[in-house]
């Protein structure tokens, strides 16, 4: 059953206490689209990004991959190995690791990439290869992302904004068909959204679809092609950019009503 | 580039080492040859820093650095400790054999702790309590079944790790502190099981004639074939170790240790991982405590206490977290040092808790370990 819907969400509810954090939440992304998700402070979005990625349970409504498979109630590791990968929005890199190995163990559950426990034992070729072309996979992709001459830095020693991007070459080399990416642009400067606008869009190329947590409308409007509105865990509007810039309800929203 | 080292660096890399051999030499050598001992240490300290300099490597922080891993100068180390590992019991008398066995033993013991201590950063505060099912295992079927020792060997490696799995299932979805406390009730519960079961384990006066390991044509091993055989496992078990870290599996530990929310998303399966780490663990501390066993033709409950567990903790602590060759250091000193201090008896332990203290305090790191 593929009608071209990577992922649909359909009524999710979740319930901290007496709150609620989503409230009958629909979105429906198609291939090949840029979904960015926005709304003021506190209205649910990276509640529902943990919710797709498993780090929660929603109390209700469900979450369908690819049309057959169902997300909720699955763990985080589950969803990552169906192709799923997301970045945070207080980034999650191990710290005190090499640029290039934090990437590297991004691709370790890669099949292409895994031996046997003799070829560990012993270095076997096949070892040896196989992690020559992770690293190599590794390299290319600290490239992609501009990273290239940091490789032997430790993570914890890069710029704010070089994690970021370091955290999305770790997403891409799990080979992702849909990447979760928690307010990127956030902390960055202009050269470096410059950059990652770039990025997204050589990611979208590759036919992986991309759904974002943003609040900076201008690089919205320059990769998004989709826009959904949360506020207080409700979906407030959706539509293009250009007509989500002029709802009056989304104004308010923002900015509170006279 | 020659910068001026900070009055802080050179106390803790010149200063603070040539003082920690004084302070250890002392009470064996005497003042004169311990000054004299402390200078040589300086002198030794110098000499490397200038020569791992002018080679271009990182200079060396504190007593040696650990930056120099894989490097052509630790592998000359390896080389050397190896050679007067194997050297070392045709030099020795049977009193400094026991010793040296002795530091084998809880090598293997800290190199096992460090699997969840260092590399996971788990706090396993029982961990004696599977070198106790490991030996009492083994005292069980030899002495009672006359089951032979390399059966038993992978018998008590098994069981101590299927114990481990009990264990492992609930207490690994704990973090931190719990898994602490729980695991130190774990420790308590099985010594008191060895000390109250006592149509199994004979209660607090143990197991007795527990056969000491055999081998075709040598027979059975004692004194100086004994201790070659534990060095085999040592070495055997550091290599294992070494294969691991460098392999897949070493790397989802580290993920884990530094970012679990980070692992799971790139696939990782954290709480099997840790669950096979906490296994691969307990089943070293299961074969060590068979060799322990089949050395002491003995066990009983005594040996098998909490604060069994804190001095192996302690090893791989002072040696430092998740480095092999630290943590071997470790056992070392901390074996070797009481014994030096022996001496001494009344102010031993005091030195002992002095020395613990001053390095905790300078290089919290241990003194191997790598600066967080």
């Amino acid at each position: 059953m593929d009608d071209g819907t990577i992922l649909s969400i359909t009524d999710i509810s979740i319930m901290f206490g007496g709150l609620k954090a989503l409230d009958r939440v629909t979105i429906g992304i198609r291939k090949g689209e840029v979904l960015c998700i926005i709304g003021p402070n506190g209205a649910g979005k990276t509640t529902l990004f943990n919710c797709i990625t498993g780090f929660l349970r929603p109390t209700s409504g469900s979450i369908v991959y690819r049309g057959a498979v169902e997300l909720t109630g699955r763990k985080p590791h589950e969803i990552a190995a169906h192709g799923i990968y997301r970045s945070f929005q207080n980034l999650a890199l191990f710290t005190n690791v090499s640029v290039e190995d934090n990437v590297m163990i991004g691709g370790l559950r890669r099949k292409e990439f895994s031996y046997s426990i003799t070829d560990m034992l012993i270095h076997t070729p096949v070892f040896r290869a196989r992690e020559a072309a992770l690293r190599q996979e590794a390299a290319d992709l600290l490239a992609f992302v501009g990273l290239a001459g940091k490789k032997d830095r430790k993570a914890g020693e890069l710029s704010y904004g070089e994690r970021k991007l370091l955290e999305l070459a770790r997403g891409l080399i799990t080979r992702p068909q849909l990447l979760l990416l928690d307010e990127p642009a956030a902390g960055l400067n202009p050269t470096e959204k410059t950059e990652l606008v770039r990025a997204i869009g050589r990611i979208r190329e590759q036919s992986i679809n991309v759904i974002l947590i943003e609040h900076d409308m201008r690089f919205v409007s320059d990769i998004a092609n989709w826009i959904v509105v949360l506020d207080y865990g409700k979906k407030l509007a959706e539509g293009l950019p250009d007509d989500i810039k002029k709802n009056k309800a989304v104004i308010e929203a923002y900015l509170g009503t006279r | 580039m020659t910068s001026v080292p900070s009055i802080r660096t050179l106390f803790t890399t010149y200063v603070l080492p040539a003082v920690w051999t004084a302070a250890i030499a002392f009470p064996i050598m005497g003042f004169s040859r311990a000054t004299a001992a402390a200078l040589f240490m300086l002198a030794g300290i110098i000499v490397f820093t200038v020569i791992t300099r002018r080679r271009g490597l990182r200079r060396p922080h504190g007593l040696l650095r650990a930056r120099l891993e894989s490097s052509r100068a630790v592998r000359h180390a390896w080389v050397f400790v190896l050679a007067a590992a194997i050297a070392a019991p045709l030099l020795l008398n049977s009193y400094s054999l026991d010793v040296f066995t002795s530091v084998l033993f809880y090598m293997m013991l800290a190199l096992g702790l460090n699997l969840l201590v260092g590399d996971l950063g788990l706090l396993n505060l029982g961990y004696i309590a599977f070198y106790g099912i490991g030996a009492y295992t083994y005292a069980i079927l030899a002495a009672r079944f006359g089951i032979s020792f390399w059966i038993a060997l992978a018998a008590g490696g098994a069981a101590a790790s299927v114990f481990s799995l009990i264990i492992a299932i609930p207490t690994l979805r704990l973090r931190g502190d719990y898994l602490a406390i729980a695991t130190l009730g774990f420790g308590e519960i099985v010594r008191i099981v060895f000390n109250n079961w006592d149509s199994l384990t004979n209660g607090p006066n143990g197991i007795m004639n527990v056969p000491r390991p055999w081998l075709p044509w040598i027979g059975f091993l004692s004194g100086m074939s004994f201790t070659y055989l534990v060095l085999c496992f040592v070495i055997l078990q550091v290599y294992v170790l070494v294969r691991i870290k460098q392999c897949r599996f070493g790397r989802y530990a580290v993920a884990i240790r530094e970012n679990e929310r980070a692992s799971a998303m790139v696939g990782i399966n954290t709480y099997a991982v840790k669950t096979v780490y906490f296994m691969l663990s307990a089943f070293f501390g299961g074969v060590a405590g068979v060799l322990f066993a089949s050395k002491q033709m003995f066990v009983s409950p005594d040996s098998f206490t909490f604060i069994e567990s804190v001095y192996v903790l302690a090893m791989v602590i002072l040696g430092g977290m998740g480095n092999i060759a630290g943590v071997m250091l470790g056992a070392f000193t901390l074996v070797v040092l009481p014994e030096l201090l022996r001496g001494f008896v009344v102010y031993r332990m005091l030195i002992f808790a002095l020395l613990l203290i001053t390095m905790m305090l300078f290089r919290p790191e241990g003194l191997l370990g790598k600066k967080a």
